[in-house]
């Protein structure tokens, strides 16, 4: 035996890993030298030698040999396991469904969740050199305020950089050359990139036709897809031809680029040279100020940076020399950072992206919620292993008593419990199979960057993860029925401590309850934000319109046209729908003090405010073509009166401002209304009238809207020859926006159902077994006349008590969730009653009741003389 | 001469084995090493060229009588066979030759 000064730990790992036939010498050395040692340096010090000594031994010459069988014998063992494994679970059909389905649909959840990572994961991996990119983010300080970091950053950028880091290589792309290709008289949408003639040498996409030094070169030259090619020219060669798009002029095909692959951050059918944005300025599309320090919310900036020492050099430079560059830093200043090309989807929540992207938010919470439930799942498995201990204890004695050693015990369970985990996969992948597209939509754009396609690299993972799972699930049981010793597991039953585990397996059932009840009141307090905000009061009304897109045409001939028909009491116009979550800014100056100030605007013509019915708190509404040629005058929101203390709202009419050069004068002030959304509380605000208008909003007369929609939609072609309408209802754009609210209710249903269905499944198991081992009591105490009700309260009891802990701890996590996180996203909000948390709770607490009940019952009711006759 | 070659370690085991004489065993052998050397070897060390020496034949080992004082566990002695020794004395010569083949030190 070893002496009891050595450290137990090391003692036993050490008599584990060594060779039997060195141990004797090994051990005795070192336990002299431990002695010699703790003489010398005192117990501590020579404990810490021993250990060490030990972790030195590891090393090939004293590890024992693997047990001295072939690996075929192993096979034959693994095998015979199996079979047992099977057997026992054809044997206990009920405790193998429980299993099976519980472990099936949270493993669906896992896959889903797996599938989705492994998608991200591919983002932008085909780029050759995606650890050597870098695309350049800039962050606006607006009058020194830190706004929302952007992906794009001025044109000049790269020009200065090439002058301060000669040799440095820069890719320049450009966005929104969006619009309407015209070819043979077939009209296609298209969505473009521009890009200089860098594009192909830094990035890996696949040019097929043309030259990639050249392709990209001259102004109007333009590189179409594949895809593209084939829809718009079919067989015919494209290259030279002409591809016209509506607003940007004709381009000169070039070159062929195969389709960029599902996972790119870059997404186009086109790709216009950036040269020819130059030409867009001549021709009045672009402002002459897109490519200064000031507006760079077009163009992006790709670096490709081959080592680390140029790296801190452009950061340097980025850090250092910009600031420089901007005419006002006081007033509008932007600070550069890197980002690396594979950190750019999944990334940090950026603005203005060129193409589809995914915030890591959404992906922690999916994996947590995904294995909240697969514990769940195990936690079932688990507790009903345990809890049929006494029926297995029986076959584990008989086991031992043949040799079988811990070893072989637990493995036979652990095999038990895999096989159980590999059978859950299969289902599991059924149910992945057919849920993947509804959690594509639930989502948020999901459908740009996922397709969760099944491939043979997702299997693999998916058999990993069940393996996993198996083993996880089975270690608690195995290492039980490893350790039971054959004497108390032959001994009569009644003996035996299976109970011993009882208060784990009560925490595990509590907490498969909050998880429940989490999920329930997530469910119900999301449905509650849902219809706040469908009924919340606006401020205006959105009922009975119809917002029409204008494009390029003339709002008055629209009009004219719109108003002939007797469906149309109304139309007006406007700059963007408000409520939709968008807002615009515009930049006033206080004449008082020259105080420059960001406000919130919108573009609206006289008719707007009675159209929408939008009140008048003081002075009047526009006057028909006051601000045709001049602008001189605004209305402004309550919300502005206060900002900018200009007292009661009737005396702020007779303010001047300058906007844009212009003084414009206050002529009437509205009632606060809800122009962007829930989550932004209302701000200063103001209407201008200065005919820019992107919208007609048309006003029906008729509550049938199908029939007048046909009308107008003819009433537009007489307009407009070359679009198609684009038209939406008004209050339909305010459910589709609150819509993710709705999607979010969806998941929180799916998962709350699986959630409650295993929960329940496992007490359900629970109260089988529990049920069974307590027959005789229930036997003995009806002979002794306990009523049925007294024994059902009996039985389910202690189960109640359970699902009621676990409601008490996940209730205060849940409204400490919502009520503090979740919707404080929200200005605008209702209340969190106890009414909700109590309705939810009920309803679990009816389920769980409901699920015991089936047991117990039966059990109260069965004649005691046929239980006790086997006494 | 592969399976022969003598490591400087295996060197310094062999004649920390020899200065022990019939008192050589592992405990020993890894103080001796560690007065001479001023430096402190692990067992696991020790024990690693302990197993090659003897899987070379340089060194042969046998158990003595359990000691009350390791808890009743046998020690393992060790003893340089001839092979070993012959090995030593080969090596010894060889380095005694090339120093004096050292001009100015003659």
């Amino acid at each position: 035996m070893k002496h009891p000064e050595i450290p137990s730990f090391a003692y036993r790992l050490f008599k584990w890993f060594c060779k039997d036939a060195l141990f004797e010498e090994l051990e005795g050395d070192l336990e002299e030298t431990f002695l010699r040692n703790k003489e010398k340096y005192g117990l501590k010090k020579s404990r810490r030698i021993y250990t060490m000594e030990i972790f030195k031994l590891i090393r090939p010459s004293v590890l024992k040999r693997k047990s001295d069988s072939g690996s075929e014998y192993q096979l034959a063992l693994l095998a015979g396991y199996t079979s047992i494994a099977v057997r026992n679970l054809k044997k206990h059909k009920l405790f193998s469904f429980i299993n099976i389905f519980s472990l099936s649909v949270a493993m669906s959840a896992g896959l889903l969740v797996i599938g989705m990572i492994n998608d991200l994961l591919k983002f932008d991996e085909f780029h050759e050199n995606k650890h050597e990119i870098y695309r350049v983010l800039s962050t606006p300080y607006f009058n020194a305020q830190e706004n929302k970091t952007r992906a794009t950053s001025p044109l000049s950028l790269a020009e200065e950089l090439k002058l301060a880091i000669p040799g440095i290589e820069v890719t320049q792309l450009g966005r929104r050359l969006n619009g309407l290709a015209e070819v043979n008289e077939k009209h296609i949408g298209v969505n473009g990139i521009y890009a200089d003639e860098h594009f192909f040498k830094i990035f890996s996409f696949d040019l097929q036709k043309g030259n990639a030094g050249s392709v990209l070169k001259n102004p109007h030259s333009i590189v179409i897809t594949e895809g593209f090619a084939e829809k718009v020219f079919g067989e015919i060669n494209p290259i030279g031809e002409p591809l016209a798009i509506d607003g940007f002029g004709t381009f000169n095909i070039t070159g062929i680029v195969a389709n960029p692959p599902k996972f790119s951050h870059l997404q186009f059918d086109v790709i216009g040279s950036l040269s020819t944005v130059q030409l867009h300025v001549n021709s009045g599309i672009l402002s002459a100020s897109h490519n200064g320090w000031n507006d760079p919310a077009l163009y992006y900036n790709y670096i490709f940076i081959p080592e680390n020492r140029e790296k801190q050099q452009v950061n340097n430079w980025l850090n250092t020399s910009t600031p420089s560059f901007f005419p006002k830093p006081e007033e509008v200043r932007y600070s550069f950072e890197l980002q690396r090309l594979d950190k750019i989807l999944p990334g940090p929540n950026i603005s203005d992206s060129i193409g589809p992207k995914m915030i890591m938010l959404p992906i922690i919470i999916l994996s947590v919620i995904a294995a909240a439930i697969l514990f769940s799942a195990i936690f079932n498995y688990t507790n009903l292993s345990m809890a049929r201990a006494l029926k297995r204890a029986r076959e584990v004695g008989i086991r031992k008593l043949n040799g079988a050693t811990r070893k072989a015990v637990f493995l036979q369970f652990i095999v038990e419990s895999t096989v159980l985990s590999v059978l859950s996969l299969g289902f599991g992948i059924v149910l992945f199979m057919v849920l993947k597209q509804e959690f594509i939509t639930l989502i948020p754009r999901g459908s740009e960057v996922l397709n969760l396609e099944l491939s043979p690299e997702l299997i693999l993972w998916f058999g990993l993860f069940s393996l996993i799972t198996g083993l996880v699930a089975g270690i608690a049981p195995s290492v039980f029925f490893a350790r039971l010793s054959s004497l108390k597991a032959l001994r009569s039953s009644g003996s035996l401590k299976t109970l011993s585990r009882v208060n784990f397996r009560k925490v595990l059932i509590a907490t498969q309850f909050a998880l429940s009840i989490i999920f329930i009141l997530a469910i119900i307090i999301t449905h509650k934000q849902y219809r706040f905000s469908m009924n919340y009061d606006l401020g205006f009304n959105k009922e009975n319109i119809l917002n029409i897109t204008l494009l390029e045409n003339d709002p008055s001939l629209l009009k004219t046209e719109l108003m002939k028909l007797p469906e149309v009491s109304e139309v007006s116009f406007s700059s963007y729908i408000p409520g939709i979550g968008g807002s615009w800014n515009l930049r006033l100056v206080d004449p008082r003090n020259q105080d420059s100030v960001w406000v919130n605007t919108m573009n609206i013509d006289h008719t707007y405010l009675n159209n929408l019915t939008i009140d008048l708190v003081a002075g009047r509404n526009f006057e028909p073509g006051e601000n045709d040629n001049n602008e001189q005058s605004i209305l402004v929101n309550e919300k502005f009166v206060k900002n900018f203390g200009l007292g009661t709202p009737q005396d702020a009419p007779g303010t001047l401002f300058n906007v844009g050069g212009n003084s414009v004068e206050i002529v009437g002030v509205v009632k606060d209304f809800h122009y962007a959304n829930l989550e932004q509380e209302i701000y200063s605000f103001v209407f201008r009238n200065n005919s820019h208008y992107q919208f007609a909003n048309v006003k029906l007369a008729t509550s049938d809207l199908i029939s007048s929609l046909e009308k107008i939609e003819k009433a537009w072609y007489t307009v407009d020859t070359r679009n198609e309408m684009q038209a939406r209802f008004f209050d339909d754009q305010i459910e589709e926006y609150n819509s993710f609210l709705v999607n979010i209710m969806k998941l929180f249903s799916f998962i709350g159902f699986l959630a409650i269905s295993i929960s329940c499944l496992g007490l359900f198991g629970m109260a089988i077994y529990s049920t069974e081992i307590r027959l005789k009591e229930i036997g003995v105490r009806k002979t002794f006349g306990a009523s049925e009700g007294a024994l059902i309260y009996l039985l389910s009891k202690g189960f109640l008590k359970l699902v009621s802990w676990g409601v008490v701890i996940g209730t205060p996590v849940v409204y400490l969730m919502f009520d503090r996180v979740i919707l404080n996203q929200f200005f605008y909000r209702p209340t969190i009653s106890f009414f909700d948390l109590s309705s939810g709770i009920f309803l679990l607490l009816v389920v769980c009741l409901l699920t015991i009940i089936t047991q117990t019952w039966s059990a109260a009711r069965s004649n005691p003389s046929s239980i006790l006759r086997n006494e | 001469m592969k399976g022969t070659n003598l490591g400087e370690f295996q060197e310094i085991v062999m004649l920390s084995i020899l200065i022990l004489d019939d008192k050589a065993y592992g405990v020993t052998i890894q103080e001796e090493i560690d007065r001479r050397m001023k430096r402190s070897i692990s067992r696991g060390a020790l024990h690693t060229a302990l197993t090659r020496l003897e899987e070379k034949g340089f060194i042969v080992s046998e158990y003595g009588e359990p000691t009350a004082e390791r808890g009743g566990r046998r020690k393992r002695y060790y003893q340089v066979s001839n092979k070993g020794m012959a090995t030593l004395k080969e090596a010894k010569e060889l380095r005694q030759d090339m120093w004096n083949l050292i001009p100015k030190l003659a």
